[in-house]
């Protein structure tokens, strides 16, 4: 027996989470986030902006780490070993989080705006999700996973990075890739010369296709005057809940309902005893369903949060915030940055490879991803990026509290679909305009059901990412021994 | 012909490798509820991503006689919370998971 002392589940959580070094370091960080904070608001009170994207990201890391909640596993664990309970976390979360959103748009306080709806969501989702499972986690998966002292999640967000900010700053190599209809339409759109939007393939998307198609929430279909009804049968119940009540009931049939079945020894079930076996697929795992709860609560909050900061400070992007704070560098031709007002991950990736790029003498606002839209603002007053950075100190406290920080290293393999994968995600995003979080969860949940065409294209990217990742796997165990 | 056979036989032996018995490792193992049972089949996955660990389980469930006790031996945390899961899937059984500092250790088998 190894000198380790081994301890059932129970034996751990009845230890302290706190007095051990793990729990110490867990305090420490806590602190000095917490000191951190002070001292920006001693200096100027208009940071609380910025820091409630950091605080909002550390609850998100906690939540996210307690629950393992990761959207790739809830792809990836339904198609290879049958397993729903990711899926259904991930369901019960869009459907809190429909009607947290949809609280906060009644109150005025949304800062959604929707996707416009086209080919690329589809086709985005589809690369994102074949690129995820060789990755081993999503998009928000990587940063909490990363808080977890894993290094391949941490070459993933390397590779994000890197690859959508290249792939969005494409130079004219790449003009032949598009169709001259787009080159066209792109012209016509009289944008400054700086932006150069007639050169690059991702400028010519954007501009010559994406700008001309359209998008809208349920609520703005519906339209009956009534902004309740709108808001709470349209996007909530029409957009969100029905369609997750839809999926969770197919979840149960194709892989709970069997088992569940077999082991409560019911040949004849009636329709309390299906009721029985749904509602225990939805506490299967409890830690992922109040993950799921806790993510819809905060996600709705961040967003009531940010607009009540923009309405007290009249202002409609971090940008005119900065700018009246001092702060000018790295702003967008229209004086704005990247500011969503809600949970996202991949455009302030983007933002930071692109910062890097530029600071190694790349010129990165000569397109509109970063001239026109997000700007490439230094990454300590990024506030989205500040986000990321606080579901990875909010997943690594609660991982150092319950012992569950170890730094791991991938190896050679593991590195390299870490990377590839982490660029195929990437490339994903920026054709969905988004991943896991901003094009399907953030969308659905405000009325976008774009979301759904962006999931059905990860789902459908994930099962292809399955079977190819078992095929390897299959090739590489060949005459494996499992025997003792 | 012989290049391949070559490198056929480095890679089963690579995998035996993998999957040797290590030094600090017991036959038997003392579970809650079941008492001493006797571990028949491991899957050593420690550093491996998902979805190996839930994968390789599978494939050593398959392999391994219905009924004998399948070790499973990970660092990665939700492979630990879906093993059991899968159990429930796959008419197995989990019969329990112990943790060192380290690593999870998962018991689990088929049920006949």
């Amino acid at each position: 027996m190894s000198s380790n002392v081994a301890e059932t589940m129970n034996g751990i959580r009845e230890r302290s989470m706190l007095a051990h070094r793990g729990g110490y370091t867990a305090i420490g960080i806590s602190a000095l986030v917490t000191l951190l904070s002070v001292m920006l608001l001693m200096m100027d009170t208009r940071w609380v902006y910025l820091l409630v994207y950091v605080w909002f990201g550390v609850a998100y890391g906690i939540f996210l780490q307690y629950g393992r909640f990761c959207m790739a596993s809830a792809v990836r664990d339904l198609f290879a070993v049958k397993v729903p309970r990711m899926a259904v976390g991930v369901m019960i979360a869009t459907a809190l989080f429909s009607i947290t959103a949809g609280l906060v748009t009644v109150s005025g306080y949304s800062t959604f705006h929707p996707h416009p709806l086209g080919w690329h969501i589809i086709i985005g989702g589809l690369i994102f999700g074949f690129g995820m499972v060789f990755t081993g986690g999503c998009a928000s998966g990587s940063l909490y996973k990363s808080g977890e002292g894993n290094i391949a999640s941490m070459l993933v967000l390397v590779s994000i990075s890197f690859s959508q900010a290249l792939f969005a700053d494409l130079g004219s190599w790449s003009n032949s890739l598009a169709p001259s209809s787009w080159a066209a339409s792109a012209a016509e759109k009289g944008m400054p010369e700086e932006l150069s939007v007639t050169d690059g393939w991702f400028d010519l998307f954007t501009t010559g296709y994406v700008w001309d198609l359209s998008g809208g929430t349920v609520a703005d279909a519906l339209a009956t005057g009534n902004t309740w009804l709108d808001v709470f049968v349209g996007n909530a119940l029409l957009g969100a809940i029905l369609p997750t009540i839809v999926i969770l009931a197919v979840l149960y049939l194709t892989t709970y309902r069997k088992g569940y079945m077999r082991r409560s020894k019911l040949e004849a079930p009636t329709f309390a005893d299906e009721m029985r076996g749904f509602w225990g697929m939805l506490t299967a795992s409890k830690n992922t369903a109040l993950a799921g709860l806790g993510l819809g609560v905060f996600a709705g909050l961040q967003m009531w949060a940010t607009g009540a900061l923009r309405e007290h400070y009249n202002i409609f992007n971090f940008g005119e915030l900065l700018q009246k704070m001092g702060y000018t560098e790295g702003m967008s031709i229209q004086q704005t940055v990247f500011d969503p007002g809600y949970w996202y991950i991949t455009t302030q990736e983007a933002q930071l490879g692109g910062w890097i790029l530029d600071l190694l003498g790349r010129d990165m606002m000569d397109n509109v991803f970063f001239g026109l839209e997000n700007g490439i603002p230094n990454p300590l007053i990024n506030a989205p990026l500040l986000m990321s950075v606080g579901i990875i100190l909010g997943a690594a406290v609660l991982a150092l509290m319950r012992r569950e920080f170890k730094w791991k290293v991938p190896n050679m393999e593991t590195a390299t679909f870490a990377l590839v994968g982490g660029a195929l995600m990437g490339i994903g995003a920026r054709l969905g305009m988004g991943c896991n979080v901003g094009a399907f969860f953030a969308a659905v949940t405000n009325g976008d059901l774009s979301g759904w065409i962006f999931l059905a294209g990860m789902t459908l990217g994930g099962l292809v990412g399955v079977k190819a990742f078992n095929m390897w796997l299959e090739r590489k165990t060949a005459g494996d021994v499992f025997d003792i | 012909m012989f290049l391949t056979e070559l490198f056929r036989r480095k890679s089963v032996a690579r995998a035996v490798k993998r999957h040797r018995v290590s030094s600090d490792v017991v036959q038997n193992v003392e579970l809650p509820g079941h008492g001493v049972v006797e571990v028949r089949c491991r899957v050593s996955c420690e550093g491996e991503g998902c979805p190996k660990p839930q994968l390789l389980t599978l494939k050593a469930l398959n392999e391994c006689p219905v009924g004998a006790v399948v070790e499973v031996i990970t660092d990665n945390l939700s492979a630990v919370e879906t093993i059991p899961s899968m159990m429930e899937i796959y008419e197995g059984q989990h019969l329990g998971t112990i943790r060192n500092d380290t690593h999870w250790r998962l018991y689990v088998r088929r049920e006949p």
